[in-house]
């Protein structure tokens, strides 16, 4: 237990080590967000780059804009979320593949960062990953169907309740339950990435999910704690961007750049909290001897 | 002698009738109390039954003895599978397959009626339908008479009927202990005379009880007592005269006059608080859970108050009742009655979330557009919805800003006029009906967002166009000439015609059918756009000027630039609109056009550049489809453009980042 700072500490300490993996993540969420960010942009540029219109949402939340381009130019719009969803399909799969390059980087901590190898490891690793990414997909979506399933079987339909303070006793008690498996679910996956790539010999990964799960088990306050620290950062960082950006008043060209430069230093502050989950896990497991006193 | 005294005692006793009349009542005769009920009657909570004896005070008010009576029993609409408001589909979509498995489906039976010579005339009685052919439908009952009632006769009817509450149905029904109770007894329907409204000739008007549009009924004097258990609540339509303990049962006397309908609830778990609006007692009934919502629901509703008090008219009544209903109860929120109304709010609800201001505003003021000014809520709804939607979004618009009237909730904004506009040009079809058309009539959708979104858009739009002053003089005449009366849009559209000539004259055509043809009785959108901007440099003459020798083939740019804004309409709709031309210099002109061909050109001959065209700058006319084209600037400023891009991205961004949760 007394090990969890230091290894919380490691971890931002690896993240730093390893900036330039950083980077790769923050400049592919950028890349395909403006792949799917341009487009919408082109079509509002088309439909109103000559009108005055756009102008009044500078002043305040112009919803009949909105709605005007939502309303007249739906079935553009349409195809672009189409678009859209395929390139996020596409980069969580990049995703999964720059996870085992950064799992890799992260392990050989004294090893300097090179990017040849950096790729080679995540084409190494990457079908072990995937397999691994649709057991957790499937896993989520267990708990999220079930979670449902059990309340609506609550009898929540609005014509049975007494009252709606019984809907939110009932969906809080609910919500909590769904927090707790899913916090679960993703702490075995966090560690499961990490064995996943460590112990990269054989074909199957089930063995390797079996062992992470005993392993959470046993070590399930200490891995427990650090991922609350791992979320506290991120609340912490998504608090201090809330309170920028409420500040914050976008009115001329400097400052929409300005707020896009605080939106990019948010998003890779945000992104660094989601790789400190992983490198916190590759801290831990070190620290146990690679979880051999079970696995 | 004999004539004179006999002249004086007919004054007296007309003077003496008309005080017995006044005091009676103890207030002011409003309306013509044409059919005027007596109900007394006993709720079952066990059995979710109500038997009751009713007594109708009718009044023949025509040209031509009534050989028959036509009365709504709205109940039967929920008696099977088969009835019309069932087969149209109702809001809920029928009953749930647990209720049918339980048969919580609803009746009403007229046991007895008997007429004032005490024949009895339910054997004669037989169930019609005139609006379809579904003789499975019950919500009509046609009662042949044994003896006419005359010309300016009054006659006494005394019923007797029992009805099973449906559960949790559209508008009305219980659920647990809460009761909902309206449309829920024998009510007779409007005979029309010759010449009011559409009636070519002396007509009972009773149209079936459809899943879509409410009800229509004369004006009249109700007094009903309500007998429930003793620790059951009462709330109903008009104020409450006494309240008497007998056994278990406790009877609740309720008195209205000039009213149109009666409506009351009943729950022992509500709360009763009380505020006050001048002379008005604003009664909210709710559960304990809901207390909290007690301000927002009287904020708004006094807002409502002064506004229509200021740009409308008196509201006579002495009492208000707001009912919230519990979440069991969700399907009976969002109604109207005469001083009863219902809302709906959720305790997590937030604040910037304004459904229940929305609601409690929307159905008062129906106490206006419909009540007083009572049209036919089935075969004109937009009288009464649209009416009422262009006033609700005046009133919330003034009340809770412009632009957050809506919603005021995570850094989105939106206005009740701009929701409303939104929703109408949102619908699968904005063309598929006309706002005239009547409730039952919209059997592919559009009720809603026609009826009710069209008729306040066009209503703005006519404002846009006439003026803030001539419509508010408009809606003024309108309630002041037709409030307790049974005006149709032909009225409404007499009283815009008069005005708008008073203060305008001929500035809008003999008359203003050509805005009605359009708005009211066409599907036609309105799209006007500024289609291009050019600014040529007028050029030095070239050629042979003078003779036939000497040709000039310089080229001189002068300084003058004959500039040119195309506008062009791009649907149907033809209505006069303002273009706004700014040159660079910063000088503005201001051009009116009818808007009636398909595109026009602006020219000018200035020494500076036409630098921006907006079409109608005032935003006079939300019924243009399309604001965005409205303007066009020659070098357009690109940060909002800018600013949307960088929102995009950021929350694309965002979302990526979100979605690795999953892996």
């Amino acid at each position: 237990m007394r090990n969890i700072i230091p290894t919380y500490i490691s971890g931002i300490k690896l993240l730093f080590l390893k900036w330039k993996a950083w980077l790769i993540v923050l400049a592919c969420n950028i890349i395909f967000a403006m792949l799917i960010a341009k487009p919408f942009n082109s079509l509002l540029d088309t439909v109103s780059g000559h009108s005055e219109a756009p102008l009044l949402g500078l002043l305040r939340f112009d919803f009949n804009f909105i709605a005007d381009v939502i309303n007249n130019h739906g079935s553009e719009l349409q195809v672009l979320v189409g678009q859209a969803a395929v390139y996020a399909f596409v980069y969580l799969l990049l995703n999964i593949f720059l996870s085992g390059g950064l799992i890799e980087s992260y392990l050989h901590v004294f090893e300097r960062f090179e990017f040849r190898k950096f790729w080679f490891n995540c084409a190494k690793h990457f079908w072990r990953l995937f397999r691994l990414a649709l057991y957790f997909i499937g896993a989520q979506l267990f708990v999220l169907g079930t979670c449902i399933f059990v309340y609506t079987k609550l009898g929540l339909s609005p014509f049975e309740l007494e009252s709606d303070g019984d809907l939110i006793f009932r969906t809080r008690v609910i919500f909590a339950v769904f927090i707790v498996l899913m916090a679960w679910t993703d702490m075995v996956n966090e560690y499961a990435k990490v064995k996943v790539v460590s112990s990269s010999e054989g074909k199957f990964i089930l063995p390797i999910l079996i062992s992470v799960k005993y392993f959470c088990l046993k070590h399930f306050f200490p891995i427990l704690l650090l991922f609350l620290l791992c979320v506290l950062s991120f609340l912490l960082i998504l608090g201090l961007y809330s309170l920028v950006n409420n500040i914050f008043v976008m009115t001329s060209l400097s400052s929409i750049i300005l707020a896009l430069i605080i939106g990019q230093i948010y998003l890779f502050l945000r992104i660094g909290t989601r790789l400190l989950f992983t490198s916190t896990a590759v801290d831990y497991l070190r620290s146990t001897h690679w979880g051999k006193d079970r696995s | 002698m004999f004539i004179y005294f006999t002249n004086m005692r007919s004054i007296h006793l007309t003077f003496i009738f008309l005080l017995v009349h006044y005091c009676a009542w103890g207030q002011e005769v409003l309306s013509s109390r044409i059919a005027n009920y007596t109900i007394d009657l006993t709720l079952d909570v066990d059995q979710k039954q109500v038997n009751a004896v009713q007594t109708i005070v009718w009044q023949n008010t025509s040209n031509t003895p009534v050989t028959e009576l036509q009365f709504h029993l709205y109940y039967n609409a929920f008696k099977n599978s088969e009835s019309t408001f069932m087969q149209e589909g109702s809001i809920g979509g029928g009953l749930s397959s647990a209720s049918i498995e339980n048969c919580d489906w609803g009746w009403i039976q007229v046991q007895s009626i008997v007429d004032s010579t005490g024949i009895e005339l339910i054997g004669d009685a037989e169930y019609i339908q005139p609006d379809d052919d579904n003789d499975k439908d019950q919500t009509v009952l046609r009662i042949p008479l044994r003896s006419s009632v005359l010309p300016g006769q009054s006659a006494t009817f005394d019923l007797k009927w029992h009805s099973q509450i449906p559960k949790i149905m559209p508008r009305t029904g219980y659920n647990k202990d809460y009761f909902f109770m309206v449309q829920w007894f024998p009510k007779l329907g409007v005979y029309e005379t010759a010449g009011m409204r559409y009636a070519e000739k002396d007509q009972w008007n009773c149209h079936q009880y459809h899943a879509k549009g409410e009800y229509y009924a004369n004006f009249g004097n109700y007094d009903v007592s309500i007998s429930v258990p003793n620790d059951f609540i009462v709330g109903a339509s008009g104020s409450l005269e006494s309240k008497v303990e007998k056994g278990d049962l406790t009877t609740w006397k309720y008195k209205i006059n000039d009213v149109i309908d009666f409506g009351w609830t009943t729950s022992p778990n509500f709360q009763e608080i009380h505020e006050q609006w001048q002379d008005v007692d604003i009664k909210m009934l709710c559960y304990p859970d809901h207390v909290h919502c007690a301000p927002r629901y009287f904020g708004a509703v006094k807002a409502a108050f002064e506004f229509m008090d200021n740009h409308v008219g008196d509201y006579p009544y002495s009492t208000l009742t707001i009912v919230d209903p519990p979440i069991h109860g969700l399907f009976t929120g969002g109604m109207e009655y005469p001083t009863f109304i219902s809302s709906v709010s959720f305790c997590f609800l937030p604040i910037g979330i304004r459904t229940p201001e929305t609601l409690v505003v929307h159905e008062f003021v129906h106490q206006y557009f419909m009540q007083m000014v009572a049209t036919h809520e089935v075969e004109e709804p937009w009288m009464d919805e649209g009416i009422t939607t262009y006033f609700e979004g005046k009133i919330l618009d003034g009340y809770l800003g412009e632009h957050q009237s809506t919603i005021d909730w995570l850094g989105i904004k939106v206005g009740n006029a701009a929701f409303n506009r939104a929703e109408f040009f949102y619908s699968n079809n904005p063309k598929i009906a006309p706002s005239s058309t009547k409730s039952y009539e919209y059997t592919e959708g559009g009720y809603g967002e026609i009826a009710y979104n069209k008729t306040a858009l066009w209503l703005t739009t006519l404002e846009g166009i006439v003026g803030a002053p001539t419509m508010e003089e408009i809606m003024k005449t309108y309630f002041e000439t037709w409030k307790f009366k049974h005006p149709c849009g032909l009225d409404f559209i007499d009283i815009v015609n008069q005005v708008v000539i008073k203060n305008h004259g001929s500035k809008f055509g003999k008359d203003m059918n050509w805005f009605f043809d359009q708005a009211l009785y066409g599907t036609d959108l309105c799209d006007y756009t500024v289609a291009s901007i050019s600014n040529d440099p007028i050029k030095s003459p070239t050629g042979y000027l003078e003779d036939f020798e000497n040709c000039t083939s310089e080229i001189n740019a002068l300084t003058t630039f004959q500039s040119k804004v195309v506008i062009h309409r791009l649907e149907g709709m033809q209505l006069p609109v303002e273009v706004e031309i700014t040159f660079e210099n910063g000088d503005i002109e201001t051009r009116e056009w009818d808007g009636i061909d398909r595109a026009i050109t602006f020219e000018f001959n200035n020494n500076h550049k036409i630098s921006k065209a907006v079409v109608d700058p005032n935003g006079k006319l939300p019924i243009d489809m399309n604001w965005i084209n409205n303007s066009y600037v020659v070098n357009p400023d690109k940060t909002g453009v800018h600013y949307y891009f960088s929102k995009m991205l950021l929350a694309a961004q965002r979302t990526l980042e979100s979605l690795m949760v999953l892996i």
